[in-house]
C-alpha cells in the first residue's frame, strides 16, 4: 500500500479511531487502527473494541492499494509530530509501515500487521430504516442526561441511556438508580418510532464525535446525523464518520413509575444562586457521602453540611416559597448536575417527604422541550 | 414491654442406650446394665444404668475397670444403628413443641422457648415460668408415651444453665431455674457440674481450695486464667449463671468473626467441593450460597463492599481470581449476577472445579443514599431477622438450595406431621 494524504484530515479521523481502539484488550489487534485503500482516491481508517466501532475516510492519492493495521496510539502520536501538509504512507510486504512528511526528511517506521487480520466491522443491513436527526438535537439530549448514567459496568441496564423516538418527539432517559434525568424534544416533521439502550461508552464517544464535528464545522448550521438500528447495533453517520455501538440487551428500569406526578411543595429557586450555594457548602460536606441538608422555610432555602471530619458549612438563598418547613438530605453533586443541565433563570424544586424523591424542572414550561431530574434523598 | 429473657431448655435422655436396650429387652428392667462391650474387653462404657452408678461406674470408663467395680452387671455391646431412630423420634417430638432446636448429641438437645409463653398459655396458668414448666412436663410425657424412653429437661436463661439444670432434674424430672436465681442455684454445686470443668481442671481448683461453683464465681479472674487460659471468663460467667443462649444452627466452620462496623480487611468464604465438580447447577448452587454468605456477613457488620473477587481453583490446582468494582452493595440479589459474570468470564478451561471462593473488599459504610427502584433493604432486614433466630439456612435463595435436600426435607416433614 502506498498513499499520500492530508495531515490535518488524517489526524481528525485518527483522533476518533485511537479513542475507540482498545489498547488494554487481551486481543492485541484491537489496539490497532486499520488503514485500507478504498476505491481509487480514498483511504479508510477504522478502529473497534468489539463494542464500539468507528470508521472514516480521507481523500488520498493512491499509488498502490492494500491495507495494514498499526498501533492506533503510535500512529496518532507520530502523525501529530509531522509538519502541516501532505503525508505519505507506505507499507512493505511484511506490514512494516513508513510515514513520511512530503517535502521534509521527517519519517517514522512502524511495525504493523496485515489488514486482513483486523476484525471486520459491523455494517447495517440494507433494509434497515434510516432516521435523520440534527446533531444539535442529539447533543441536547445527551448533554441534559449523560451525567445520570451509572458508571457501574456490572449493571448494564443502568450503565446506558434509553433513547426513544415516538412520533415527532425524541427523548433520552438515564438513571443510576439514585437519580434520573429525562429530556424530551420536539422534532417537527420527523415522525418515527425507535427504542434503543445505548451504553455509556457509546454515549461518551457519540458526544465527542458531535463536539468535534461542531468545532471542526464552518458554523453553517447543524449537521445531520443518520441513525440506523440494525441487528444488535446502532449506527450513526455524520461528517464522514460511521460510528457503531453494540446496544445493551437489558431491560431499562420502569422509570415512569418513579417519577412523582405531583409533589407536596414546589419551590421556585434562582438557579445560579442555588448552584453557588450548593457548590460552596459541598466543599465542607463529608467526602464519603457528599451529603448536604436542604431546609426550606418561608422565603428561604438553607443549605447546610456537617460532618465529623470536615466541620460545618452553611449558606442561604432567597426563594419564592410560603409554606411549612421541610428538610431533606441530598447529594449536592446530583443537584448540581441537574442545575447545570438547565438554562432558565429559575428552577422549580418539588419536594414531598424527607424520604420522597425530589423533582427538579426548569422555571418555564416549553412545548418544544421538556426536561426534569428526579433525585432520591439521603438519610442524613 | 420488656424483651422476654432467654429460655433455653436442655432435654437429656436418661441412660439413653440402656433405656433403649431395656425397651428391646424388658427383662433388663431393674437390672444393672452397662453398654459398651464385653467385660474386660478394650472398649469403654458408653452408657450405664443408675443401678451401677453408686459403685463408681461412669460413661467413658474402660470396660476393664467397670468389670472390676461391678462384675455382676449385664454387659451389652453398643448397637449404634439401633439407637439412632429413637433419637430421631425424640427430636421430632421436641420439634412439634419448639420452633428452635439444636441437637447436641444423640441423647441431648436444646430447645429455645424464648418468647413462646403466650403460645402455650391456658386458663389457670400462673406465671410465664409455670406455662413453660407445664409444656416441658408435657414433652417428657410425650417422649415417654411415644418412645418409652425416660428423659429429663432443665430450663434456664443460658445453655449452660439449662444443661446443669437437666443434670439436677435427673432421673426423669423437669427443673426450671427462674431468671435471676441462677447464681443461687449454682453456688452450692460441686465444680464438676458445670460443663467445661473437667477432671483435670477440677483437680487444679481443688488444689486451690475451690470446691463449689459459687467459689468459682467469686475467684479472681487472674487465678482462673492460670487454670482455664482464654476460657476463664466463660467458665466464671457459667458459674455465675450467665452464658450464651444462642442456638443458631451454624456449623463451627461457618462461625465467622464479623464485628459490627468492621470495614478493615475483607469478608471472604470459600469451599472445597467434596469431589471435583463439572455439573453447572452444583457450581451455581455453591456460587450462590457463597454469595449469600458474604452478603449476609457484610450486613451483620453493617457495611457494603465496592469490590468483589471470585476465586476459582481447578482440579489440577491451577487457581485464578477475578475482581470487579461496582456500586457498593451488601445484597446477594445485586452481587450474584456480577459473580456469575465473573465466573463465566473466568472459567476458560474445561477442567473440573475443586474450589470456589468469594471475597468482598473495599468495605465502607452505607452513605444514606436512597434508591429510586425497589429498595431491597426491607427484604434483607426480614431475612436477617429470621436468620438471627433460626440460623443461616432458614432462608436461602432458591438457586442455593440443593433440590435433593428439598425432597428429603419435604419427606421428613411429611412423616413428622403424619
Amino acid at each position: 500500500m502506498h498513499v499520500v494524504v492530508n495531515r490535518k484530515e488524517l489526524l481528525r479521523i485518527l483522533a476518533r479511531c485511537q479513542g475507540v481502539a482498545d489498547k488494554k484488550s487481551t486481543m492485541p489487534v484491537l489496539g490497532n487502527v486499520l488503514l485500507e485503500v478504498d476505491g481509487t482516491d480514498k483511504l479508510r481508517l477504522a478502529a473497534t473494541d468489539l463494542y464500539l466501532a468507528v470508521s472514516g475516510r480521507v481523500t488520498a492519492d493512491v499509488d498502490k492499494g492494500g491495507s495494514v493495521a498499526v498501533g492506533a496510539r503510535d500512529l496518532f502520536d507520530r502523525v501529530k509530530m509531522m509538519p502541516e501538509g501532505q503525508i505519505s504512507i507506505e507499507t512493505t510486504d511484511s506490514s512494516s509501515t513508513t510515514i513520511r512528511a512530503v517535502g521534509s526528511a521527517r519519517r517514522y517506521t512502524l511495525h504493523g500487521m496485515p489488514g486482513e487480520e483486523f476484525p471486520s466491522l459491523p455494517q447495517p443491513e440494507e433494509s434497515a430504516t434510516k432516521l435523520e436527526l440534527d446533531a444539535d438535537t442529539l447533543m441536547t439530549l445527551i448533554g441534559a442526561t449523560h451525567f445520570a448514567i451509572s458508571t457501574d459496568e456490572t449493571r448494564l441496564h443502568l450503565n446506558s441511556a434509553l433513547f426513544e423516538w415516538e412520533g415527532d418527539r425524541v427523548r433520552m432517559v438515564t438513571t443510576d438508580g439514585h437519580r434520573l434525568s429525562k429530556m424530551e424534544l420536539e422534532v417537527p416533521g420527523k415522525q418515527a418510532t425507535a427504542t434503543m439502550l445505548i451504553p455509556l461508552k457509546g454515549i461518551q464517544e457519540l458526544k465527542r464525535l458531535c463536539d468535534e464535528t461542531k468545532s471542526d464545522g464552518d458554523d453553517s448550521g447543524s449537521t445531520a446525523i443518520e441513525m440506523i438500528q440494525s441487528g444488535p447495533n446502532a449506527f450513526f453517520r455524520l461528517a464522514g464518520f460511521q460510528f457503531s455501538v453494540k446496544l445493551v440487551d437489558a431491560q431499562f428500569p420502569p422509570y415512569q413509575q418513579v417519577i412523582p406526578e405531583t409533589t407536596e411543595h414546589a419551590i421556585r429557586i434562582p438557579r445560579e444562586a442555588f448552584s453557588e450555594a450548593l457548590k460552596a457548602v459541598s466543599v465542607a460536606a463529608s467526602d464519603r457521602t457528599g451529603g448536604v441538608k436542604l431546609t426550606v422555610s418561608t422565603g428561604k432555602i438553607r443549605v447546610a453540611s456537617e460532618s465529623p471530619e470536615s466541620g460545618e458549612g452553611f449558606d442561604e438563598v432567597d426563594v419564592d416559597y410560603d409554606g411549612s418547613e421541610i428538610t431533606v438530605g441530598v447529594n449536592a453533586r446530583y443537584f448540581l448536575d441537574v442545575l447545570g443541565a438547565i438554562d432558565e433563570e429559575d428552577v422549580i424544586v418539588g419536594l414531598s417527604g424527607e424520604l420522597d424523591p425530589a423533582l427538579i424542572q426548569p422555571g418555564k414550561d416549553s412545548t418544544k422541550s421538556s426536561f426534569f431530574g428526579v433525585i432520591m434523598p439521603m438519610r442524613i | 414491654m420488656n424483651a422476654p429473657h432467654a429460655r433455653i431448655c436442655c432435654l437429656d435422655l436418661d441412660t439413653f442406650f440402656v433405656s433403649v436396650e431395656r425397651l428391646l429387652d424388658p427383662s433388663l428392667e431393674g437390672k444393672p446394665v452397662i453398654v459398651g462391650g464385653r467385660p474386660g474387653s478394650r472398649g469403654v462404657v458408653t452408657a450405664c444404668s443408675y443401678e451401677v452408678r453408686p459403685f463408681g461406674v461412669r460413661s467413658g470408663m474402660s470396660l476393664t475397670k467397670a468389670a472390676e467395680l461391678t462384675p455382676w452387671a449385664v454387659f451389652l455391646p453398643t448397637r449404634h444403628d439401633t439407637y439412632g431412630p429413637y433419637s430421631k423420634r425424640v427430636r421430632e417430638i421436641a420439634a412439634t413443641y419448639c420452633p428452635v432446636i439444636q441437637v447436641a448429641s444423640i441423647d441431648e438437645l436444646y430447645m429455645d422457648f424464648t418468647g413462646c409463653e403466650n403460645m402455650y398459655r391456658s386458663p389457670g396458668d400462673g406465671s410465664d415460668d409455670h406455662v413453660i414448666l407445664r409444656v416441658l412436663r408435657e414433652i417428657t410425657r410425650s417422649v415417654r408415651q411415644q418412645t418409652g424412653l425416660p428423659s429429663s429437661i432443665g430450663a434456664g436463661t443460658s445453655k449452660k444453665m439449662a444443661k446443669v439444670a437437666s443434670g439436677l432434674a435427673k432421673p426423669a424430672g423437669v427443673l426450671l431455674v427462674p431468671a435471676g436465681l441462677e447464681a443461687r442455684v449454682l453456688s452450692g454445686l460441686p465444680v464438676r457440674k458445670l460443663p467445661g470443668i473437667g477432671p483435670v481442671a477440677a483437680g487444679k481448683l481443688h488444689a486451690l481450695g475451690i470446691e463449689t461453683l459459687g467459689q468459682v464465681a467469686r475467684t479472681p479472674l487472674s487465678a482462673l486464667r492460670r487454670i482455664f487460659g482464654a476460657w476463664a471468663e466463660p467458665v466464671q460467667d457459667g458459674a455465675g449463671g450467665r452464658g450464651s443462649a444462642d442456638l443458631s444452627r451454624d456449623r463451627p466452620a461457618f462461625q465467622e468473626h464479623d464485628p459490627e462496623g468492621g470495614i478493615v480487611g475483607s469478608i471472604s468464604n470459600e469451599r472445597t467441593f467434596r469431589e471435583d465438580v463439572r455439573d453447572p447447577s452444583t457450581i451455581d448452587r455453591m456460587l450462590c450460597g457463597l454469595c449469600e454468605r458474604v452478603c449476609w456477613r457484610a450486613r451483620k457488620r453493617g457495611v457494603r463492599a465496592r469490590t468483589v473477587t471470585l476465586k476459582l481453583r481447578y482440579a489440577d490446582f491451577h487457581s485464578i481470581s477475578r475482581s470487579r468494582t461496582m456500586t457498593p452493595t451488601c445484597s446477594e440479589l445485586e452481587l450474584y449476577p456480577v459473580l456469575k459474570d465473573l465466573y463465566v468470564a473466568g472459567r476458560t478451561r474445561r477442567v473440573p472445579i475443586r474450589l470456589l471462593g468469594v471475597q468482598l473488599s473495599n468495605l465502607g459504610f452505607f452513605d444514606g443514599q436512597l434508591c429510586l427502584f425497589g429498595d431491597s433493604q426491607p427484604l434483607h432486614e426480614g431475612v436477617d431477622a429470621i436468620r438471627a433466630r433460626y440460623g443461616f439456612d432458614a432462608v436461602r435463595l432458591a438457586t442455593a438450595r440443593d433440590p435433593r435436600e428439598e425432597r428429603e426435607d419435604g419427606a421428613s416433614r411429611g412423616r413428622a406431621s403424619g
